[in-house]
């Protein structure tokens, strides 16, 4: 990539790239593991801090996208280590509805998405984590495994064991 | 296939990660299983409303926050930054003291959506200034030697300067008549106490030993020389001789005189604070006897011995009391 080797060499202007190309995912990988806007912001800083400094560490034969996820990851969960518990969830988001949808179904959907969201929300830390990866980052299981530090096999048994969970926690919905 | 098995096998198909022969099996299964069609459309269900989960959008200060981090690190790391930090967040460099903080009374919001605790601002001033204590602390003790050694001294050495009252000048001078005791000191400023005491004492004394010297030496040398002369011109019968010798008799017997009185009057005056009727006395009968002897006595050789030895004994007055004023 060329931003990458430019922002390798020191070029400020290839930094600002790398920030506006990943801060979005950055942030909410960290959002969705820390769930608290504050403290993903904090993260997503220093996640590109520290992508700059360990530029030398990137293994290409990875996606640069993966290997970004798994410093927010990483920078993610040793936040919640130090904190050393779970805290109670921030329900400040705003999340935006699709505006292609009438006004009836927009309300559906976002009542929807809501509830998913907070199935979500209320899931353990590991999985969302890898529910994030997978769906919101749309990671393979090789990458996700990259980024847990796992093989693909046990992704594939924590994503089904995850997604099991948040079925169970969306079956009272069900007649949405 | 347990029922197990072929949802973890949906579950793959619908990642994208099952192999082509799992991808086989479950078409099979789905062609052929009603109950398997159901599980795999809720799974279809399931999965588009994962994908459907909105994205939070990036706080707007994101950009400049890290693009300020990232100059900050360089700064730093080329030894000329400033210690700092300016995360829109304001959480601080420490994630972990921020975690789990609601937004609570006192905190203001930047960057909308993004807080910034005064708390936790004012922490880390103090963990600034007490940073920057150490490190100035540890520079002194580097560069600077508690206590200094004479090694790293340099410079020069000027002595303590004491205050010094104005000089008489030569204006503070009056002329008087040569009965009249003069004061050459005019108005000069009040000394404290001892010091006038001291200075008092010397003038005492000083007068009194250059009084009764000079009355003494003047006394001795008049009626010395003169005998010497008298008898010398007498027997020489010229009236140079009796010009010399009585010139040289009033000379050496005025010096003597003089010095020997002075001395010793300096010690008497010292010894006995309360001879000031009597030096003036003294000084009375000195300055009339001296008056009568230079009325005998040559011209010549009076003002000659009279300069040399007041001066000489004024200076050894003046030094000694001077002295014992300024100890």
């Amino acid at each position: 990539m060329a931003v990458v080797a430019r922002c390798r060499g020191g070029d400020r202007a290839a930094f600002g790239e790398l920030v506006v190309r990943y801060q979005r995912p950055v942030y909410n990988a960290a959002y969705w593991i820390l769930r608290k806007p504050e403290d993903a912001s904090d993260v997503a800083q220093t996640v590109f801090l520290k992508v700059v400094e360990q530029l030398d560490d990137y293994d290409p034969q990875y996606r640069f996208f993966s290997w970004i996820y798994r410093i927010a990851v990483n920078e993610s969960l040793n936040l919640l280590r130090r904190n050393g518990h779970e805290e109670a969830l921030d329900e400040d988001v705003e999340l935006a509805a699709d505006a292609s949808m009438d006004p009836e179904r927009q309300l559906d959907a976002k009542e929807r998405k809501e509830r998913v969201r907070s199935a979500l929300m209320e899931a353990s830390t590991a999985d969302r984590t890898v529910l994030m990866l997978r769906h919101f980052g749309e990671l393979s299981y090789d990458e996700i495994g990259h980024v847990l530090e796992v093989d693909a096999k046990t992704v594939k048994s924590r994503l089904f064991d995850a997604r099991q969970r948040l079925r169970g926690r969306l079956k009272p919905l069900q007649a949405i | 296939m347990t029922k197990g098995e072929r949802r973890r096998k949906m579950h793959a198909v619908l990642d994208g990660e099952a192999t082509p022969e799992e991808t086989r099996e479950v078409q099979a299964l789905l062609g052929s299983d009603a109950q398997a069609r159901e599980e795999y459309a809720e799974l279809e269900g399931l999965f588009a409303a994962l994908r459907a989960v909105p994205q939070a959008h990036a706080p707007e200060g994101l950009l400049a926050a890290a693009t300020s981090l990232y100059e900050q690190r360089n700064q730093l790391s080329t030894g000329m930054g400033v210690i700092g930090d300016n995360r829109i967040a304001g959480r601080g460099a420490s994630p972990e003291r921020s975690i789990g903080r609601a937004p609570a009374h006192g905190e203001r919001r930047i960057h909308g959506g993004v807080t910034m605790s005064m708390k936790t601002g004012n922490r880390k001033l103090w963990i600034g200034g007490v940073a920057l204590a150490v490190v100035a602390i540890a520079v002194s003790s580097r560069y600077i030697e508690f206590p200094g050694s004479g090694d790293a001294t340099s410079g020069a050495i000027t002595p303590a300067q004491r205050h010094r009252a104005a000089q008489p000048t030569a204006a503070d001078i009056k002329l008087a008549n040569p009965g009249t005791p003069v004061n050459v000191q005019g108005s000069l400023p009040t000394p404290p106490a001892s010091a006038a005491n001291a200075a008092e004492n010397a003038a005492q004394s000083n007068a009194q030993g250059f009084a009764q010297g000079v009355a003494q030496g003047r006394a001795q040398g008049v009626a010395q020389g003169y005998a010497q002369g008298v008898a010398q011109g007498m027997a020489q019968g010229q009236a140079q001789g009796v010009a010399q010798g009585h010139a040289q008799g009033v000379a050496q017997g005025m010096a003597q005189g003089v010095a020997q009185g002075h001395a010793q009057g300096l010690a008497q005056g010292m010894a006995q604070d309360a001879a000031k009727s009597s030096a003036q006395g003294m000084a009375h009968d000195s300055a009339k006897a001296s008056a009568q002897g230079m009325v005998h006595d040559s011209a010549k050789a009076s003002p000659q011995g009279m300069a040399h030895d007041s001066a000489k004994a004024s200076a050894q007055g003046m030094a000694h009391d001077s002295a014992k004023a300024s100890a």
